[in-house]
């Protein structure tokens, strides 16, 4: 019997021992690991997402915002019939998919396609359903109002999560200006391309986020801990581009494309006092809000990236040196004008090889005449020309604030032989991007002073407002040499090629032109860029506006192409900014 | 006899105040739920009011506005006469 008791003590001893070992062991020991795993069930982290900033045009109206946009999740182990689930969602998940609505036209093909996308996309529904999950996405990118239709179906196991996306009230307009917003290799959104990647680091915000201790149900624990740190929404971009010019210039490019059968188009307006960007847009464009369904050649903003040989909208650049320079006058008679101009192997010819002996400098910019442009370079000289040709900003980026600017190079000085000098005085054989073109036409516009483009007028957040002032870069020429390149240019647009379509009573400087596209070395005559540049009203100039056309069928001239689009838009923003005529 | 009666009154201050924490403390701890809905809604209210705004946003877009003019019949202006101030008559 006492030893009995014994046995019981010592086994009642070892486990008080073992009890007490396990216990230091948990308490002691691995205290701070249970602490940690206590607090991780306890403390529930979140990030509030920071909301992408808003783009205005320049009367506050909506350009680019953002959205909740859902995605729509599956609990499959709580969902009974999966495939009455998946029927019910297959339709609402197709018109999600872009394909807003059923084709008006019932025909058995259309009717056919359509029962056919819906069966393979209840398939794919299925397919997730059936997985041995508890949750699973099954549609991202879901509206508002797709996701009532789908929590009227009332299915068991269908839940939804929240995200924000970039919404575009105006649709795929202002494309190339806009940019999109894509995911970085983080996952995490950015900005790409135009405003959206220049602006990135003031529309992106910051996010917050909130720590609270919650139950085990889930719910906060009111006593418990709860910090939370407010997301800073992403600053909104007030823009200098007006809603009106901007429709005006897309819906004209749109036109011209069609009624020229060109490949592409683009079209910038600017205020030359400021420097402000009215209007921008380039075709063909793509849809911000689903860039990836699009080529990704269609990103490139042909205005600020797009380089290529201006032709003769480069003339009245030259002949502002000229002018500026002292070597020549508008009045000035061309001495080589009478027939073509040979430089070693080469002969420079007209554009329509007519030659006018006795040309005046006005007369060559008026008839677009080559070999009175080689007279002037000749005049000038290789260092002078290179000299206002940087002065115009050729060569180099115009500052403008789209993320995707991009200069072609000038060739260094040293590498010009006489041909370049002469060929370049006529704009072939030099390189140049839309932008480039409008600021330095500016210039001659704004009295001789150049300003920098900008596209943004004023930076806002809640608190705060930052304004974006004009910025003066340089003065190439003087006011009187403006002025007197301005008349050229009004004769031009009076007496050239592109005449018949100048809107009655108003005075528009401008010029056109017409440049071969280089293709492995060689020249294609049928294959053009067509362009017109100019301004208006010309002595008080409201805008700057540079119209290209690549590769138009109908016609390769840009008197018959770029021209008639540039006065159409011209037309209706007489009447847009109140200007009425003079004549 | 004062002493006793002064730890009497503490000692049911202090009953009184623990009761008074348990009491709170489990009226509070059913809060969280509607602490949750509340949120919830106040999200949900938030993100209609930006849905409400966009609708605004797509609806008087000039996007909006040329297919609701065309549809009404508008057409593009085609002549217009501006008045010079000297054409205009002026009376009192």
């Amino acid at each position: 019997m006492k030893n009995r008791l014994k046995l019981v003590q010592i086994f009642l001893f070892l486990g008080i021992i073992t009890i007490s070992a396990r216990l230091w062991y948990w308490q002691i020991i691995k205290s701070d690991d249970m602490i940690a795993k206590a607090e991780s069930q306890r403390t529930y982290t979140k990030t509030i997402i920071a909301p992408r900033g808003n783009i205005l045009f320049s009367d506050g109206t909506l350009l680019a915002t953002y959205q909740p946009t859902y995605l729509v999740f599956a609990q499959p182990k709580l969902i009974s019939d999966k495939s009455q689930a998946a029927k019910k969602l297959a339709p609402i998940f197709w018109e999600n998919r872009q394909f807003k609505q059923l084709p008006a036209n019932n025909s058995e093909t259309t009717k056919k396609t359509y029962e056919e996308k819906i069966k393979t996309i209840e398939q794919e529904i299925l397919n997730n359903l059936s997985k041995d999950l508890f949750w699973i996405s099954l549609e991202r990118r879901v509206s508002s109002e797709m996701k009532d239709k789908i929590e009227k179906l009332n299915l068991k196991g269908i839940g939804f999560d929240t995200y924000l996306t970039r919404f575009y009230p105006e649709g795929s307009s202002s494309a190339h200006l806009l940019g999109f917003v894509g995911s970085d290799v983080y996952g995490v959104d950015t900005g790409y391309f135009g405003l959206e990647g220049f602006y990135n680091g003031e529309l992106k915000g910051k996010n917050g986020e909130l720590l609270q201790d919650r139950d085990a149900q889930g719910l906060p624990i009111l006593i418990g801990t709860y910090k939370v740190k407010e997301p800073k929404p992403g600053k909104t971009l007030l823009l200098n581009i007006d809603r009106t010019v901007q429709t005006i210039v897309e819906e004209s490019l749109k036109k011209g494309i069609k009624k020229y059968g060109a490949e592409g188009a683009s079209a910038v307006v600017m205020d030359p006092r400021t420097g402000n960007i009215l209007g921008l847009a380039s075709f063909p464009n793509y849809d911000p809000a689903l860039p990836t369904l699009y080529l990704k050649e269609y990103y490139k903003n042909a205005v600020t990236a797009g380089g290529f040989e201006p032709g003769s909208t480069f003339k009245i650049l030259v002949a502002a040196a000229g002018i500026n320079e002292g070597v020549i006058t508008p009045d000035t008679i061309c001495d080589i004008c009478s027939g073509p101009v040979n430089i070693s192997r080469y002969s420079i010819r007209t554009w329509n090889n007519k030659y006018k002996k006795d040309s005046t400098m006005t007369d060559v910019i008026v008839n677009s005449d080559n070999t009175g442009m080689v007279f002037i370079g000749r005049k000038l000289g290789l260092d002078k020309l290179y000299e206002y040709l940087e002065k115009f900003g050729i060569g180099k980026i115009t500052g403008v604030d789209l993320q995707d600017e991009y200069s072609p190079d000038l060739r260094p000085k040293n590498e010009w032989r006489e041909i370049d000098v002469a060929t370049a005085t006529f704009g072939q054989g030099i390189s140049v991007t839309p932008i480039q073109i409008v600021k330095a036409v500016g210039v001659i516009a704004n009295g001789g002073i150049m300003m920098e483009p900008h596209v943004v007028k004023a930076v806002k957040d809640e608190k705060s407002m930052y304004q974006v002032s004009s910025k003066e870069v340089a003065r190439p020429i003087t006011p009187e040499t403006a002025k007197q390149v301005t008349e050229m240019m009004v004769k031009a647009v009076e007496a050239g090629e592109s005449k018949f379509a100048k809107p009655k009573g108003y005075k528009v400087a401008g010029k056109t032109g017409t440049a071969q596209i280089p293709i492995a070395g060689k020249y294609d005559p049928s294959k053009t860029i067509a362009s017109f540049v100019g301004f208006a009203p010309v002595f008080d100039p409201k805008f700057v506006m540079l119209v290209r056309f690549d590769q138009p069928r109908s016609s390769i001239y840009g008197s018959e192409t770029a021209a008639p689009t540039f006065f159409e838009i011209a037309k209706e923003l007489f009447i847009y900014f109140n200007i009425p005529p003079t004549e | 006899m004062k002493k006793r009666y002064l730890i009497l009154i503490t000692a049911a201050v202090l009953f009184l105040g623990l009761i008074l924490e348990i009491w709170v403390m489990n009226r509070l701890s059913t809060f969280g739920e509607q602490i949750v809905k509340l949120e919830r809604s106040a999200a949900e209210l938030k993100l209609e009011n930006k849905i409400l705004e966009n609708q605004i946003a797509e609806k008087s877009s000039l996007r909006a506005v040329k297919e609701y003019s065309r549809v009404l019949g508008f057409t593009n202006i085609k002549n217009i006469t501006y008045i010079k101030p000297s054409e205009v008559a002026f009376s009192r």
